[in-house]
């Protein structure tokens, strides 16, 4: 179990309407391949920082290409 | 006229005096950038200081906006084609034939400021839907907004520089008959956008906005109103301050010059009129968007037959409470389109 996984995945279907499950999210598939587009992808950080009272690094944002990449940074607040 | 922003007097007749109120809300923005670069901020913020402040100092270093050129009138050329030669129109390639035209008005490239998206930042939603797209924006480049006050109200640009002319060259590109034609706009063009589907209402023609300024009519809009109601206080009251965000205090200005300039009330006003016509409107506005709310009400209460209002429980974050955008082009767009 991950917070911050549960966390994506809740914020995910809540908000974008988007069903992610772990495969998906371990694909490493692109943003667009799973439908969220840029803006999409805003949104799901911009959630996840209010949802775990974290404030994510623009730097480390700025690098993160897909799902696994988000996941991956956000398990470091796990 | 000489109205009160900021602490300072400025004249309305007087064009410098409209240039330099124009450079004084962008600074405000650019220093509210700047002083909340250590508070803890939603991305969306943050992304949108971190651009302020680009603009900003790329302006200050070059004399003017013209370096933002490039990329605002760039279009990503795999999916669009036939851009106007003013870069504020272009199509969505497409070899299927559709029964439905999207016209959508944006205000994303350029807007308030930033310059830092192109022509075709739109929703993938939107340009993945099964209609053909025609993206209109008004050109950034027409500044400052003060003394060329749109809002597509004086066309999108220099040369479609009024709705007829804009509506026009819109027909150019409408080749066939479509069975609907859905002009889609939000915020600042939520009034505009009827003024428009008016000038094609020969098409058939319907409407899908999302809230935000629905009247620039200097007696009928809410800001104008409220802020007027604020210079005109009591003696006893002169040192009460006026909360006022920056795209009020242009909305005012406006507002103001749309009078100036006689600009037919069909246009500045144009809710009052829409039963005249057979266009049907799906007004979306957010739960949580307080800051329109007095538009909003507005509409309503003219209890038009050809308008349904829809609330929508969405915000994008604490900070953000009025772009419901995001939602509509999620969750509500393709079933708008499929129930035609």
């Amino acid at each position: 179990m991950s917070r911050t996984r549960d966390a994506i995945k809740k914020i995910a279907i809540e908000r974008l309407g988007i069903e992610l499950t772990d495969e998906t999210i371990d694909s490493g598939k692109a943003f667009k391949d799973i439908g969220v587009d840029s803006l999409d992808a805003i949104e799901l950080v911009v959630s996840v920082e209010d949802e775990l009272d974290i404030e994510l690094s623009d730097e480390r944002l700025d690098a993160v290409e897909n799902i696994k990449n988000l996941a991956d940074y956000l398990s470091e607040f796990d | 006229m000489q109205l009160e922003f900021y602490d300072r007097i400025f004249d309305l007749e007087d064009d410098v005096d409209l240039f330099f109120l124009h450079e004084h809300v962008l600074y405000v923005s650019y220093v509210k950038s700047k002083s909340n670069s250590n508070a803890k901020l939603d991305r969306f913020s943050r992304v949108w200081n971190k651009d302020i402040k680009s603009v900003c100092k790329q302006r200050v270093l070059t004399g003017s906006i013209d370096f933002a050129k490039p990329l605002v009138r760039s279009y990503n050329e795999e999916l669009f084609e036939n851009v106007s030669d003013d870069f504020t129109m272009c199509w969505k390639k497409t070899d299927t034939e559709h029964d439905t035209l999207i016209i959508h008005l944006t205000s994303y490239a350029g807007h308030e400021g930033r310059l830092t998206s192109p022509l075709t930042n739109v929703s993938e939603k939107i340009i993945n839907l099964d209609t053909d797209l025609l993206i209109v924006n008004e050109d950034p480049f027409r500044m400052p907004e003060s003394i060329y006050p749109s809002n597509l109200i004086l066309g999108c640009s220099d040369t479609c520089d009024d709705i007829t002319k804009m509506c026009a060259q819109i027909k150019t590109y409408i080749k066939k008959e479509y069975k609907h034609v859905v002009l889609y706009a939000d915020s600042k063009h939520a009034g505009s956008v009827l003024s428009i589907a008016y000038e094609m209402s020969d098409l058939n023609m319907r409407v899908l906005v999302t809230g935000g300024q629905t009247t620039y009519n200097w007696n009928t809009s809410p800001w104008v109103r409220g802020y007027l109601k604020w210079t005109n206080r009591p003696e006893q009251l002169k040192h009460q301050f006026y909360s006022i965000t920056p795209v009020a205090v242009m909305h005012i200005v406006k507002c103001y010059k749309f009078k100036q300039m006689n600009i037919d009330e069909r246009i500045t006003d144009p809710y009052k009129f829409l039963d005249e016509y057979n266009i049907p409107v799906d007004f979306y506005y957010g739960k949580y968007d307080a800051d329109y709310v007095g538009f909003k009400n507005y509409v309503e209460r003219l209890k038009l037959h050809n308008l349904t209002m829809h609330e929508v429980d969405y915000k994008i974050s604490d900070s953000q409470t009025h772009n419901i955008r995001p939602y509509i082009d999620r969750f509500v767009l393709k079933d708008y389109i499929q129930n035609l």
